[in-house]
């Protein structure tokens, strides 16, 4: 009889040992099995747990250990095993009486001429007898451990010269046969006991799995890498006919991981096609997405290890499983279907390296096609993100190896080579029904590319037309979204070709053209590759055109002449094609730069009508300009633009000039338009506006080296200068100057105009400004500077007082700094904190407290925002402006003018000249 | 102290983003740099600017550039105190003539600082006037600049009626005596006798004006100095082990400008183009990699297009540079971070206020 509960279960098991264990060393071995016996009634109780159950089992394991070592120790001396196999039959019950038997027979087994096989063979019929699921699984897993030693030692049970594999059949044939009952105990356990208790069993069941388990690991270990054939033609059947039979989902489930786990790689790509088919026939909720998963990667370890082999087949059979798949079971998740696509493609980049890309497409297809079939939810459209990125969710780690995928790890160019080579990949993601999520996607696959053309060893570019639309069409989505994308990515569009070159971003600009983008900002971007096209196209001209010359001169001759026809309507096409950029381009300001930078390279290339139409075509954008803050940096910016120019001009280098004619007619392009910018600053509305322009346009008639043309000050000889134009400039801004209604800007005005003096005077032009000049400049100042003294003493303002109306002034205005809290700490510093820009705006200055968050003040400004968007008129450079009430600045400024003079006469003689 | 000043970032009409050793170099010092002052340009990328803010320091004084059209707020100079100094920064798109030395001065004088810095060249640029420090730290990026180029194909030419010039000559050879830092203290004695000698040099030289004599000598005995105490300076910023090639293969380099006896380094951009042939010397093996391959291929476009790939480049975008101020009360030390043959380089320049 069994005990009631497990404590008395386990005391009464402890004690029967000890018993048993006294028996055993009197040699009185009928009371032994009869102690035996009893322990083993204990494993009869059908209210224990399978736990329990497991715990009984191990205890009593162990005292049988003893009980079998007993027997084959003294077999022979005092009884033979043939007599005590017959005696334990007849115990009382059948699970003593059968787990005697297989002590006893297994004892047997040990002694060298016993009927091994008979032994075997009669053992396993024995345990049919038990059908109750827990007893008979621990049965057949007793079984199963006594009889281990023997089948892994290579102990010979069948002796069998002619058929070499007839023992190891054999043995197989014994394990599967214990496996398959076990199975059969085993998923009969679901059904024992109440409906309700269902939850309850599939726990109990999990607990015993690896019972099953172990069969499988047994045969693993009797098969040899040799036995390849046998595991595949013998083994593997009848296994999964049992997997398929049972149609149970935890059986399937964890019987093919096991068997895709346990056996080694090789037995798995020769057993491929058979654990494919087998899972077409499992029951319609076992999940087929994980079994084919863990293929995959045991896949892909075993490439990893032998990278060498080649079986292009691979792919195959699994593709036309797949397609069998799609066919058969249309009730299959979408989900299912991503899982295994995203765990084939990095199979396939592992074992189509490196031209993975034809089967990647074919994945792409299937999935593009087969997700028509289903409802798309945002669980589908993450994971076709992931999908797309490349990136696994597996975190199988039963192999102690990482088998993620990581894709910017695993190739450079990988998403590069996606978006060119696999068409379904593109229309898979733009087919991504969720708009956000598709342009994260489309970002993340972007800074990845983006990161990599960064590094100086990439090489790939963008370098035709397929490859291009293929971008085009990704970069679609982003268009309105993220113009720092696609401005970006006009910068990876490289072909040697030059004109290939301008084909593919005239393509782009086609494609900008008919999107409704933000164009302002992508236009620019694409107006650069321009530009640094037509700068490569020259070049190359150049350097191609004299070693022409220097071959076969009559025959190159009048094809380098049409060549060279060719070329000059190529730049001018180049150029016809930016300024039609910038026409399309709607914003002035924008435009206004983009103007004048063309212009500046035309006329580095010499193409003076060129750089003279779009120099005309700025002052147009300037006229549409409103702002007299933007029109003021307009006119400075052109003029430091025309500076630098040298074709427009008829200013031959050697001073040779050409026929008057010619001459009259290319310095009219200089000339006409460095006097309309001079008549544009001049027409500025706000006085000081006007005075500082007409200032700057000074330098228009003071042509200044260019370095890198190999121009030097005091070496060239040749420069465009006319001191007289200069000095009218000059005189023309003092006059402003001085009509100015406020004293201090007027004065302020004054020494600046003095500095701009003084960098004539230091050029050498003497001829016109002249030490009387500078002189008589410096006296209007020092009289203007009494005015402006007495103002001050009048006014008699403190320090304190002025700094808090600035404070003031500041904490009012919406400027970009923003006002300080802390004005104690601004006290000790305050004179020495301010200074004058270049415009005339009072610069207050930056401390670290002070500063706000950069990304502040630009993020109200992002790109993507209305780029009609009115400029902000209220600019910072207003309420600074204001600050220059505060007589004390320009009055030190000019202090440092005129101690800048005193200091300069120690090393220049001319400047003792003029009186300070 | 450390400031960094970024310049002409360009992004993304111009350029995808930082050379990504610069970003790591940046990325990898966050808690070093306490001030991050841009100088225009630099404004149009959203993804850039938080990259400053998130990854280097979230004190950032930005000023405008002729292309951040948005940014309508910022302002056009600046002035940021630092130890016992006033640095200046001005948009160098409003300066006329171009990156004009005098004007430059006039600004520095105008903004009553000791410290002024300015960009729009794409060319790294230091120097002492008047004994003031300028700083052109380039293009962050290695930007696209729309300026004059070099035509040395133009001179071969024959066409070219410019190219009488000495080349590379440029005004700020006198004016800029750069004062780089010696690594090893054989090379400081040699150096600073060069620098004498290039001082006289530029005496004897009469110019057609003054000033720049005065600069000049100004110029060699502050390089005189900082070459006797730069000895033993580390770099504020290093990358793991990244680095340490660079700063071996610069301390060659420098040697090698020394060796030449051609005078002291102009600009960076010519600094950077002789590490570039002191690189392609040492790489020899990598060029004969290339060719096989073209051959290969046939075709005699292909070969042509491919040996002037690399001239081209030049054309199209400049060196990625950028500088670090390091501020000690009165002492400046200006470290100028070059990128070239996917090295970053250092160089250092001393300046004290008088």
């Amino acid at each position: 009889m069994y005990s009631n509960s497990l404590e008395q279960a386990n005391g009464n098991i402890k004690q029967q040992t000890v018993l048993m264990a006294r028996c055993l060393s009197q040699h009185k071995l009928m009371d032994a099995f009869k102690h035996a016996s009893n322990m083993l009634s204990e494993l009869r109780n059908p209210l224990l747990s399978p736990k329990q159950y497991y715990e009984l089992y191990v205890t009593i394991y162990d005292t049988l250990t003893t009980l079998q070592q007993y027997l084959v120790e003294n077999h022979k001396t005092k009884h033979h095993l043939t007599d005590l196999y017959e005696l334990v039959q007849y115990a009382g019950n059948i699970i003593p009486r059968l787990y005697l038997m297989i002590t006893v027979g297994s004892a047997y087994l040990y002694i060298e001429d016993s009927p091994k096989l008979a032994i075997c063979k009669d053992m396993i019929e024995m345990c049919n007898g038990v059908q109750q699921p827990v007893r008979g699984l621990f049965l057949r897993y007793y079984l199963s451990q006594r009889t281990k030693e023997f089948f892994e030692n290579g102990v010979i049970f069948i002796d069998h010269k002619s058929e070499e594999n007839i023992d190891k059949i054999f043995k197989i044939d014994f394990i599967t046969t214990n496996f398959i009952e076990m199975n059969k105990l085993w998923v009969r356990l679901q059904y024992q006991g109440p409906l309700k208790e269902k939850d309850l069993r599939t726990k109990e069941r999990k607990e015993l799995q690896v019972l099953i388990g172990s069969n499988l690991v047994r045969l693993s270990s009797i098969l040899e890498l040799s036995d390849v054939d046998l595991y595949t033609e013998n083994v593997l059947p009848r296994i999964l006919e049992q997997v398929v039979q049972c149609r149970d989902i935890i059986a399937q489930e964890y019987l093919l991981e096991i068997i895709l786990k346990i056996f080694p790689e090789e037995f798995q790509i020769s057993g491929l096609t058979k654990i494919l088919e087998c899972s077409l026939k499992l029951t319609p909720k076992t999940s087929i997405s994980k079994i084919i998963i863990t293929l995959i990667e045991r896949m892909i370890l075993f490439k990893k290890r032998s990278a060498d082999y080649t079986d292009s087949s691979v792919f195959n059979k699994i593709w036309s499983y797949l397609v069998t798949l799609d066919e058969e079971r249309p009730d299959l998740p979408i989900k299912e279907f991503i899982l295994i696509i995203s765990s084939l493609t990095q199979l396939v980049q592992l074992w189509d390296a490196p031209h993975p890309y034809i089967n990647l497409d074919s994945l792409y297809k299937f999935i593009f096609y087969k997700k028509d079939d289903y409802t798309i939810t945002e669980e589908t459209n993450n994971m076709l993100k992931k999908l797309l990125l490349i990136s696994s969710s597996s975190t199988n780690d039963f192999f102690g190896e990482n088998i993620e995928f990581d894709a910017a790890k695993t190739t450079d160019d990988l998403y590069f080579n996606l978006i060119t080579k696999c068409e379904y990949y593109v229309e898979l993601l733009v087919s991504l029904s969720n708009e956000q999520l598709k342009i994260d996607t489309i970002e993340t696959i972007f800074h990845t590319i983006f990161d990599n053309s960064n590094k100086k060893t990439s090489k790939y570019k963008i370098s035709n037309k397929d490859h291009l639309i293929q971008f085009t069409k990704m970069l679609q989505p982003c268009l309105l979204e993220n113009c720092e994308l696609v401005s970006k990515f006009f910068h990876l569009i490289k072909n040697k070709n030059l004109q290939t070159q301008f084909d593919l971003l005239n393509y782009c600009h086609n494609w900008i053209i008919s999107t409704n983008s933000n164009r302002g900002y992508i236009l620019e971007s694409l107006i650069v590759e321009y530009w640094k096209l037509i700068r490569k196209y020259c070049k190359k001209i150049n350097t191609k055109s004299p070693l022409q010359k220097s071959k076969k001169k009559n025959e190159t001759l009048t094809k380098l002449h049409v060549e060279k026809i060719d070329s000059a309507t190529f730049i001018k096409q180049f150029f016809k094609t930016i300024g039609r950029c910038i026409q399309e381009i709607p914003n002035a300001e924008i435009q206004f730069k983009m103007n004048c930078t063309t212009a500046s390279l035309a006329d580095q290339l010499k193409l003076k009508d060129l750089s003279y139409d779009f120099f005309v075509n700025a002052f147009i954008n300037f006229e549409e300009m409103s702002d007299s803050q933007l029109q003021y940096q307009s006119i400075v910016y052109i003029s430091q633009c025309l500076q630098k120019t040298r074709s427009l001009f008829a200013f031959e280098k050697n001073g040779e000039n050409k026929s008057l004619s010619t001459a009259q007619n290319e310095s009219n392009y200089y000339e006409n338009l460095i006097t309309k910018c001079t008549l544009y600053g001049s027409k500025l509305l706000n006085k000081q506006d006007q005075c500082r322009s007409v200032l700057q346009c000074s330098h228009l008639w003071w042509c200044t080296e260019v370095p890198a043309l190999g121009e030097e000050e005091g070496v060239t000889g040749s420069f465009f200068r006319d001191g007289k134009r200069v000095l009218e400039c000059l005189q023309r801004s003092l006059r402003v100057a001085d009509s100015v209604m406020d004293n201090c800007t007027s004065f302020l005005l004054t020494v600046e105009i003095l500095n701009r003096v003084l960098y004539y005077f230091i050029h050498g032009e003497t001829s016109y400004v002249t030490i009387k000049y500078c002189n008589g400049l410096i006296e209007l100042i020092k009289t203007n500077l009494q005015f402006l003294e007495r103002e001050t003493r009048m006014a008699t303002t403190s320090k304190n007082e002025i700094e808090n109306s600035v404070l003031n002034h500041q904490a009012d205005s919406n400027s970009a700094l923003p006002s300080t809290s802390s004005s104690a700490e601004h006290h000790a510093n305050f004179l020495t904190c301010y200074g004058i820009g270049i415009d005339g705006t009072i610069i207050k200055s930056f401390n670290k407290q002070e500063s706000s968050k950069l990304s502040d003040v630009l993020f109200g400004k992002r790109l993507h925002q209305n780029e009609h968007d009115a400029i902000d008129k209220a600019s910072a450079q207003k309420s600074f402006a204001s600050i220059a009430k505060n007589n004390r600045i320009p009055i030190e400024f000019f202090e440092r003018t005129l101690n800048y003079i005193k200091l300069q006469r120690t090393v220049d003689d001319r400047f003792k000249l003029i009186a300070t | 102290m450390l400031i960094l000043a970024l310049s002409d970032a360009y992004i993304p009409e111009r350029a995808i983003d930082l050379p990504i050793k610069f970003q790591k170099l940046l990325s990898a010092s966050k808690n070093k740099i306490s001030q991050v002052l841009l100088l225009g340009n630099c404004n149009k990328s959203v993804k850039f600017v938080e990259f400053l803010e998130q990854k280097v320091c979230d004190n950032i004084i930005s000023i405008k550039g002729e292309s951040d059209y948005q940014a309508t707020q910022l302002p056009y100079n600046a002035i940021v105190p630092a130890g016992n100094f006033k640095i200046g920064l001005t948009s160098g798109f409003l300066i006329v003539p171009k990156n004009d030395v005098l004007s430059l001065l006039t600004i520095s004088r105008q903004l009553d600082v000791d410290i002024l810095l300015w960009g729009g060249t794409h060319n790294v640029e230091a120097y002492v006037l008047e004994n003031k420090l300028f700083i052109n730290p380039g293009s962050c990026t290695g930007a696209f600049n729309a300026d004059w180029v070099m035509e040395e194909a133009e001179a071969t030419d024959g066409e070219s009626d410019l190219g009488e010039g000495t080349g590379s000559q440029v005004l700020e050879e006198e004016v800029s005596k750069l004062n780089i830092s010696e690594t090893g203290t054989d090379l400081d004695e040699a150096a600073a006798d060069q620098e004498v000698e290039e001082a006289d040099k530029a005496k004897n030289l009469e110019k057609a004006s003054d000033v720049e004599d005065q600069k000049a000598s100004s110029e060699a005995s502050k390089a005189q100095e900082s070459g006797k105490r730069g000895t033993g300076s580390k770099e504020p910023l290093e990358e793991d082990k990244a680095d340490e090639p660079g700063n071996a293969k610069n301390a060659e380099s420098e040697e090698k400008m020394h060796e030449d006896g051609h005078g002291a380094p102009v600009t960076y951009a010519e600094t950077a183009k002789k590490n570039e042939d002191l690189s392609s010397t040492q790489h020899d093996k990598s060029v004969e990699k290339d060719t096989p391959q073209d051959n290969g291929s046939g075709s005699d476009n292909d070969q042509d297009e491919s040996e002037t790939d690399s001239d081209d480049d030049e054309l199209v975008s400049s060196i990625p540079s950028f500088c670090l101020l390091d501020v000690q009360e009165s002492v400046c030390s200006v470290y100028i971070y070059t990128y070239v043959d996917d090295e970053v380089k250092v160089d250092k320049v001393k300046y004290e206020k008088q």
